[in-house]
């Protein structure tokens, strides 16, 4: 099944390849900018064929096996984290992050999820302010 | 030589690059103490902290940060029997026997001692061997140069473990897709942007180093949260060995050391093929002693100093000829290049005080951890007990903020999250990751070269092969590739047979 996908995507790759826009004398170049995603991309189909034929002994493991429902939680708020942290900016969005996350993960005790929370990015911005890392305030912190 | 090292030391020797080195040594002990994280996620999250120093010091603190990553995960192979990194695995056949009856502290001081003489020695055979293989590359054209990174990728998968040689093919060719993303700086045109300004400047390196290593490793520890966890024992006391054991563990430290500098040097072979290999060889030598695997000294010593050593070993085609030999030195390339500098004999050349430094630090390192983790094991290694629901979230957040501080393009998170999810899957595939992060490094170079030879030889092959050094490099390229394909066939023969 892995072999199948990945041949479908390393097939597409080949084809978006001859899409890639040539000035008309590169076109008769011994190399242009297609070349090199040409060889990738038949390469990478030949391996994945050679893997579809020899069979891929491994599967995923059973649903049952894994704790997917935390996995998902957790994904959906690293995404809502990335829409949102241009307009929290960094303070704000890390100490959500923070304190969000253990509760996902079945932590219950709120005390230690605050000071964890304040502490690691406080602990962060003064480490970064110390070595004049630019820190992006953020939207929110653009008009405070 | 002598220029060079005293050069190294003058750089090295200052008050901000010792703090240095003793930050990157903690740092990496801390992180790769953590089961799963080891020096690549180290390594990728520290760089956004270097973005604040001269390249060299940038450097010795990351060189810092890959000794300590190494020491950490021998302490966790050590004491919990989860080993960090696939090189410390066979650290834990004799060590973690040796801490659960009851000498911990001995085991793990026998891991510093053992890594310090790996580290040294191997530091020594550095100093002798990189300035003159550096002298030898100056003479390499783009075709050898083309062929010898093929050789390397293709020896990763040789490398890797037994019926993964295909997938760690596809995974590089996966790897050298991901980094024609971009701007053909040749050429001028956009190659797989789908029209995003985001993607013009190509897929940074560290957010897939983050992705692939740090991110999907903590998806990955929420998706097995059941799993039982084992508390470590707490080393209080016995870091010290005796005279007896010194005199056990010496000859057996001199060859691992010497075994694994040479392996690390191969590209693709590394910490843990040297681990192994020196582990096997030990085993094999003391047959007489029934303790093996049950918490014998040498047969934990032989293997820590082989991969200290071999990190060592793994510098060598990188500051030479600018090929690294493994993820972690392809992640270090990444650094390099970020910091404005290309590795490769040039280097050695043009700056010498990051070439000596390098590997100055690498010794002052080893020093440090030795002088520094020793007395601290005890602190250090009750981070191991941190709560599942604390770790993961802060692995998640200083990922996240590595690459953020980098760019501050939101895109590049999300684009982070998907390779994490993608790389998730991958795993529980068992698609190994480090030749993803090898074929993306190398991409950018093996092109350009291949580029370079094409038009110099006007499109004919024979160019490939036409001199010794070309044919011995070509011939290797085509046994390694087909070796996977015979390795197939003939367990094909047996399962017939059977």
């Amino acid at each position: 099944m892995s072999g199948l996908a990945l041949l479908i995507f390393f097939a597409a790759y080949g084809i978006a390849a001859q899409d890639i826009q040539l000035d008309f004398w590169a076109a008769e170049e011994t190399f242009n900018a297609r070349t090199f995603p040409t060889f990738i991309a038949v390469g990478g189909a030949g391996f994945s064929l050679l893997l579809l034929l020899t069979g891929d002994s491994r599967s995923l493991p059973g649903l049952g096996e894994l704790d997917l429902g935390p996995l998902l939680a957790l994904v959906l708020l690293l995404v809502s984290f990335t829409f949102l942290i241009e307009y929290l900016g960094f303070v704000l969005a890390g100490i959500g992050l923070l304190a969000i996350a253990p509760v996902l993960l079945g932590e219950k005790h709120w005390q230690l999820i605050i000071t964890v929370s304040i502490g690691v990015v406080a602990g962060l911005y003064l480490l970064l302010s110390a070595l004049d890392v630019y820190l992006d305030p953020g939207l929110l912190g653009w008009l405070l | 030589m002598i220029e060079g090292i005293t050069l190294g030391l003058t750089t090295v020797l200052t008050l901000q690059n010792l703090m240095l080195v003793l930050a990157g040594c903690a740092v990496g002990t801390l992180i790769g103490m953590l089961p799963g994280l080891g020096p690549i996620s180290a390594i990728a999250l520290m760089i956004p902290v270097t973005y604040g120093f001269e390249p060299s010091s940038g450097m010795i603190l990351l060189a810092g940060v890959y000794y300590g990553a190494i020491f950490g995960g021998s302490t966790s192979s050590i004491l919990i029997n989860a080993p960090g990194v696939a090189g410390t695995v066979a650290t834990a056949f004799d060590g973690y026997p040796m801490a659960k009856q009851g000498e911990p502290g001995k085991a793990l001081a026998t891991a510093a001692y053992a890594s310090f003489a790996g580290g040294t020695l191997a530091a020594v055979l550095l100093v002798l061997s990189a300035p003159w293989l550096a002298d030898l590359a100056l003479s390499f054209q783009s075709v050898d140069y083309f062929l010898m990174l093929v050789l390397g990728l293709s020896l990763v998968s040789a490398f890797s473990a037994a019926g993964e040689h295909i997938k760690a093919l596809i995974m590089t060719f996966l790897g050298l897709a991901l980094a024609m993303v971009g701007t053909d700086l040749t050429a001028g045109v956009q190659r797989y942007t789908f029209g995003r300004m985001d993607l013009v400047d190509g897929i940074s390196f560290l957010l897939l180093a983050m992705g692939t290593f740090a991110l999907s490793e903590a998806l990955m520890m929420v998706l097995f949260r059941n799993r039982q966890e084992e508390q470590p024992p707490i080393p209080n006391s016995g870091l010290n060995l005796s005279r007896r054991e010194f005199g056990r563990i010496m000859p057996v430290v001199s060859r691992s050391s010497v075994m694994g500098f040479i392996v690390g040097v191969l590209p693709g072979a590394g910490a843990t093929i040297a681990s192994f290999l020196a582990y096997g060889t030990e085993r094999r030598l003391n047959r007489d002693q029934p303790d093996f695997g049950n918490g014998n000294i040498r047969g934990l010593a032989a293997p820590e100093a082989a991969n200290n050593a071999a990190c060592t070993g793994s510098f060598v085609p990188l500051l030479t000829l600018g090929i690294p030999g493994s993820g972690t030195t392809a992640v270090l390339l990444g650094a390099l290049i970020a910091y404005g500098i290309q590795p490769g004999p040039r280097l050695y050349v043009d700056q010498p005080e990051i070439f000596w430094s390098v590997i100055v630090s690498m010794y002052v390192g080893n020093l440090f951890l030795l002088a520094l983790n020793l007395p601290l094991i005890p602190y250090l290694a009750r981070l191991l007990a941190v709560p599942r629901q604390f770790l993961i979230p802060l692995i998640v957040f200083f990922s996240m903020m590595g690459v953020y501080l980098v760019s501050f393009n939101p895109f590049d998170l999300q684009l982070m999250v998907l390779v994490a999810v993608m790389a998730l899957l991958l795993r529980l595939l068992s698609f190994p990751m480090a030749p993803l992060l090898l074929g993306f490094i190398l991409g950018g170079m093996l092109e350009d070269n291949l580029r370079r030879t094409l038009t110099i030889s006007d499109g004919d092959l024979s160019y490939f092969f036409d001199r010794p050094l070309t044919l011995l490099l070509a011939t290797l390229v085509v046994l390694v590739l087909i070796s996977p394909l015979l390795q197939w066939w003939q367990s094909r023969g047996v399962q017939r047979n059977a």
